[in-house]
């Protein structure tokens, strides 16, 4: 465990700027939606902005048109934003992929050169995935959460806390999910850097 | 117990035989030099030794235990030099020693890393510098300290002085010495032959994945052919002797390179009027060069 502990130190410690500007970013974004909202609400828009959807569109969504064209409708959205979901989908590819870039650089032989046994490699690379992930996810809760109580109007209905938390998990499962696949390649990967023999 | 055992081991990339059926046993205590060309098999059987390539067949032991089934025994007593340092330069250089030794089981001598960073002329305030900030042989001397810091049993070091100026070779083969008088192993690759005859107890030299000479450096040095250089007196009418390479011949010289022992040409000379007689140390580096040219299997 102590190896493990330190393998996760280590890569954590390393991709610490990257989990942090992320997070805030995605935790601000969160702020911003809130505002918005907050500003759609006030000027009344959110039932003007229904009307200028053409008509089969209103149909097509029917009671979902409600729901989204709403304060707790557009806060929501911060969890399924294709900018959201693409960050998020970045981070989790970056940190999956740790082992390649460790064999391509020739790190991995310097740690596996020493009484250390592979499967810590992928062990530590999923905690690290599953760690980060959480992290940034947390970190948008709790933008939402300080943000509707900073700026929210308590007049208007805010997303349930189990709506939140659900649009959480669905994001950072998907996150897990690419995570996965990019470590199944990664593990795969092959040294490419190393200088072939030479034909005999 | 031999802290390096390879049996048999033969590695194949594809159609290219990287290793073939290579055997090597290494003497605890002794300096042992991995010689051989760019592409000759020497780092694929590190990689083997360190688990870090598995062989299509054979068998690998270090420090007594099998390198693939018992791979983490065999790996908690030995330094490692990698021939490339493939270490992210945003970390310290402090960092990298932490960190590896912390992968260790063995605990880290804070005193022998001090001496060796006094000896590698490598201070505390270069340590706290990221390697992004290093030179090639500060990057070496790093990885030197990092292999010896906690005092292993056996060190694989892969060409270990590759970037390091003279001064610090120097403190190098210091280093070596001091392992060597421990009782430390020492197993190491390198292309620098006055450094092997320098520093190595014996040679294992590899042509194309084949071992095709074991032995001490007092042992190859004899296989190579000695320079002699006989002047005469007098002109001379006789031929050299046939077992002798004629490298230049005048009335009043001969100059010759005789594999073997000298006793036949003394005895033909015996009845010549020599005048003066100078035999060269043979050199490591021509036999070694007669094996990587391939003219001697």
């Amino acid at each position: 465990m102590r190896i493990a502990s330190l393998l996760v130190a280590h890569s954590l410690k390393r991709v610490r700027t990257l989990l942090l500007i992320t997070a805030l970013l995605l935790g601000a974004f969160q702020l911003v939606l809130i505002l918005v909202a907050g500003s759609i609400q006030n000027s009344g828009g959110f039932e003007q902005l229904a009307t200028l959807l053409p008509a089969f569109f209103r149909e097509l969504l029917g009671p979902a048109l409600a729901s989204f064209m709403s304060f707790s409708g557009i806060v929501s959205v911060g969890y399924f934003h294709l900018t959201v979901i693409g960050a998020l989908m970045a981070v989790a590819l970056t940190l999956a992929t740790i082992p390649t870039a460790e064999v391509e650089s020739g790190f991995s032989d310097f740690i596996l050169s020493r009484p250390v046994a592979r499967h810590w490699i992928i062990t530590r690379t999923i905690v690290v995935t599953v760690l980060g992930c959480a992290f940034i996810v947390a970190l948008m809760m709790a933008g939402t959460w300080g943000g509707l109580h900073a700026f929210g109007r308590r007049d208007v209905q805010w997303p349930s806390s189990r709506l939140i938390i659900s649009l959480a998990v669905n994001l950072y499962m998907l996150a897990l999910c690419w995570g996965g696949v990019a470590m199944a390649i990664a593990s795969a990967a092959r040294r490419t850097l190393i200088t072939p023999p030479a034909p005999p | 117990m031999a802290p390096i055992s390879i049996r048999g081991i033969t590695k194949q990339y594809g159609n290219v035989l990287a290793v073939n059926n290579l055997s090597l046993e290494a003497v605890e205590g002794e300096i042992l030099g991995f010689l051989g060309l760019n592409g000759a098999g020497k780092t694929t059987t590190i990689r083997i030794l360190l688990d870090l390539l598995r062989p299509n067949s054979g068998q690998a032991f270090l420090l007594g235990h099998n390198c693939q089934s018992d791979g983490l025994r065999a790996r908690s007593n030995i330094g490692y030099l990698p021939g490339e340092m493939g270490i992210y330069s945003d970390m310290t250089g402090r960092e990298v020693l932490d960190l590896l030794a912390g992968l260790s089981h063995q605990s880290v001598n804070k005193t022998l890393r001090g001496e060796l960073q006094e000896r590698l002329e490598f201070p505390d305030s270069d340590l706290r510098r990221s390697l992004r900030q290093y030179s090639t042989g500060m990057k070496r001397k790093l990885g030197l300290i990092q292999a010896f810091q906690a005092d292993p049993q056996l060190l694989i070091l892969d060409e270990p002085t590759e970037g390091l100026d003279p001064l610090m070779q120097e403190s190098f083969y210091q280093l070596l010495l001091d392992a060597k008088k421990r009782g430390r192993t020492v197993f190491m690759s390198s292309h620098v032959l006055s450094e092997v005859d320098r520093a190595c107890d014996r040679i294992a030299l590899v042509r194309k994945g084949e071992m095709v000479l074991l032995a001490t450096i007092e042992e190859t040095r004899k296989l190579a052919a000695r320079h002699v250089r006989v002047s005469f007196s007098e002109d001379v009418s006789v031929t050299p002797p046939p077992f002798s390479e004629v490298v230049e011949i005048r009335p009043r010289l001969w100059n010759l390179k005789i594999e073997g022992p000298l006793g036949p040409l003394l005895r033909q000379l015996a009845a010549l009027p020599v005048h003066d007689i100078e035999v060269a140390e043979p050199k490591l580096e021509d036999v070694i060069m007669k094996y990587y040219r391939g003219a001697n299997q």
